[in-house]
């Protein structure tokens, strides 16, 4: 099944909505030129620690950041997109995927551990879904922010991941978790690991839960609409066009989209051309310039 | 033609899974280069998990009580510390607690380098060795391998098998190595043992020499004659793995062999006591041939 329209939202293109998609994809831009000087540098071999690229997936971080400000983030080892919406600083993240002192982690990991207290965002060990119960935690005592706790769909299946539904429902936290659901672990899909539906398993939990495709204005709504009425959960379709880990290009079987270039013609379609090729041209640009003064530092 | 030590792991366990003897059990087989070429790239026997991590190992504990041989595959030592409990608790303790056995097979994946970083860097068989019930051993040979996996058949008792991704292309056997002139008995495991050869060249041209010692078993650890000859002899011993220095097999191994042989010293080395990580100034792995020689020669001062 591809999954593209999977439960979107019809919108009217008024002037507001307009303007979220355009903040929406402004973002998008900055996260995907920031990925493939990522990719360019690593296919390069310039650099060897592990690299989690979430090119394809750019619109869930974008939009989920525009929908969800002032928030403790917890985040997965594919969390550029994260670190980089939410206003972490590029050239510290630049300065751990290439393994240097001045990095976010000081070099300890490459992609899992970036954190930025600043913005709220802690740091990911490397198990996948370790971050869901400790991110329950942390909601439990901080019953005032709101925790945003990202995870895969692969995590999803994790024991320890399960029983905090269970848990955050119990003590009703402040809680938000938004699952990227690229169809993936590692190589392997979905239906080869479990036969349930994440946002099926955790209404009967007792969480409010939506289950739709990664397009901008679909997240953000429904952000909006369920953000008073946590915990919850967002399950998100989306593709990852590169490699799990590293520098390769995944298959586009028939199931994928890029929803980048579809957000892209959309802009185009309602004559915002203009925006579209000046902010390609800009983050193009600051990108390769970032990316390339600090790989002077090696 | 002879085999690697990858070809002969995917050669014994097609034999069980194509004589439904057994299956293999863990995350991510086929779809991801069946784990290094170790898996047999086939449909049956192989039972794809979700991505469980603690009740991962229940499963295979409990196909093992069903008569048949499951080989549990963990593609990081590090996914060990979150499928512990069954293992340790159930498995480990079936044949004292119920008077029978839970054999399932534990193959245990060790790598290291810039892309391994401070979870999944290296063997965690040192926490697994505390417990009762569980033998361990860190086969890198095909040999050794075949050795290993007979042991395991012809008992009903579980197994932990520290594997390292290094080995999987070797196809050359060890052997230990003796010299009249040696002034120190070297105990390697793991991935250190591919030192070995560098090591003992190195030194040579120092014209100094050691003997070297390849231990397949850590647990229970076999004492060999050679090993108390060769330390009657020296006096001084080192005993080297691929996982942390401190409160761990090495050192375990190094005690014991200094108590078999009065007025012997052994020493251990391994990983530094820190989290290693992926930047060039923060690895923490294997120690390698230089490393080893700097101890070796302040140890025989
Ligand atoms: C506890 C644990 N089990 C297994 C792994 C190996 N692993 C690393 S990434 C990954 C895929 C996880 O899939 P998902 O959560 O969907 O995240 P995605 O990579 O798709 O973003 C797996 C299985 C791990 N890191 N931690
Ligand atoms: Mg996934």
């Amino acid at each position: 099944m591809n999954y593209k329209n999977y439960n979107i939202k019809k919108f009217q293109y008024n002037s507001k909505n307009i303007a979220i998609l355009k903040r929406i994809f402004k973002k998008m831009v900055y996260i995907r030129f920031f990925e493939l000087n990522a990719y360019e540098s690593r296919k390069e071999d310039k650099f060897k620690t592990l690299i989690y690229l979430c090119l394809g997936q750019e619109s869930i971080y974008a939009s989920v950041s525009e929908a969800l400000k002032n928030v403790s983030i917890f985040g997965q080892h594919r969390g550029h997109g994260i670190y980089l919406s939410y206003g972490g600083d590029p050239r510290k993240l630049v300065d751990e995927l290439i393994g240097l002192q001045t990095g976010t982690n000081k070099g300890m990991g490459g992609s899992p551990p970036i954190f930025d207290k600043k913005i709220g965002m802690f740091g990911h060990v490397g198990l996948i879904g370790d971050q869901v119960p400790v991110a329950a935690g942390y909601s439990l005592i901080k019953k005032n922010k709101t925790v945003v706790c990202f995870l895969g769909d692969g995590a999803a299946e994790e024991d320890y991941v399960l029983a905090t539904f269970g848990f955050v429902k119990q003590y009703n936290l402040n809680i938000i978790f938004i699952c990227d659901d690229n169809d993936l672990s590692v190589l392997t899909k979905t239906k080869d690991r479990r036969k349930w539906k994440l946002n099926e398993i955790v209404k009967s939990f007792g969480l409010k839960a939506m289950d739709i495709t990664d397009d901008p204005l679909t997240i953000y709504y429904s952000i909006k609409s369920i953000k008073n009425k946590l915990p919850s959960l967002i399950n998100i379709r989306t593709c990852r066009e590169y490699w799990h880990e590293g520098a390769g290009k995944d298959k586009e079987g028939k199931s994928f989209w890029n929803r980048y270039q579809i957000v892209r013609k959309k802009l185009i379609d309602l004559k915002e051309q203009n925006f579209v090729l000046q902010n390609e041209k800009i983050y193009k640009n600051k990108m390769k310039k970032l990316w390339k003064k600090q790989l002077l530092k090696l | 033609m002879e085999k690697t030590v990858a070809e002969t792991i995917r050669y014994l366990s097609k034999k069980l899974l194509d004589n439904d003897k057994g299956i293999i059990i863990g995350q991510c087989l086929s779809a991801v280069g069946w784990v290094q070429n170790t898996v047999p790239a086939q449909k049956k026997g192989i039972i794809e998990l979700p991505m469980t991590d603690v009740a991962g190992a229940g499963f295979a504990v409990g196909a093992s009580l069903a008569n048949i041989r499951p080989i549990f595959i963990l593609r990081f030592q590090s996914f060990l510390w979150l499928n512990a409990s069954p293992l340790i608790n159930h498995a480990a303790k079936s044949k004292e607690m119920f008077g029978y056995g839970a054999p399932v097979f534990i193959r245990a994946i060790a790598s290291e380098g810039p892309s391994s970083g401070p979870i999944h860097t290296n063997c965690y068989h040192s926490p697994f060795a505390h417990m009762p019930g569980l033998p361990i051993c860190a086969p890198m040979t095909p040999g050794e391998y075949k050795e290993i996996w007979k042991n395991y058949l012809k008992k009903d008792l579980p197994m932990l098998v520290s594997e390292h991704r290094r080995s999987y292309k070797e196809k050359l056997e060890f052997q230990d190595k003796i010299f009249p002139k040696a002034k120190l008995s070297l105990f390697l495991i793991s991935a250190s043992r591919f030192e070995g050869d560098k090591i003992l060249k190195l030194l040579r041209s120092n014209g100094i020499y050691v003997d070297v010692f390849h231990i397949l078993w850590l647990k229970p650890f076999k004492f060999k004659k050679s090993y108390m000859k060769s330390l009657l002899k020296t006096k001084i011993g080192l005993v080297v793995d691929s996982t942390y220095e401190i409160c761990g097999v090495s050192e375990h191994i190094a005690f014991k062999l200094m108590h078999s042989v009065k007025g012997s010293k052994v020493y251990n080395l391994g990983m530094k006591d820190k989290s290693p990580g992926c930047s060039p100034n923060l690895l923490n792995g294997t120690p390698d041939a230089f490393e080893i020689i700097k101890k070796i020669k302040t140890l025989i001062k």
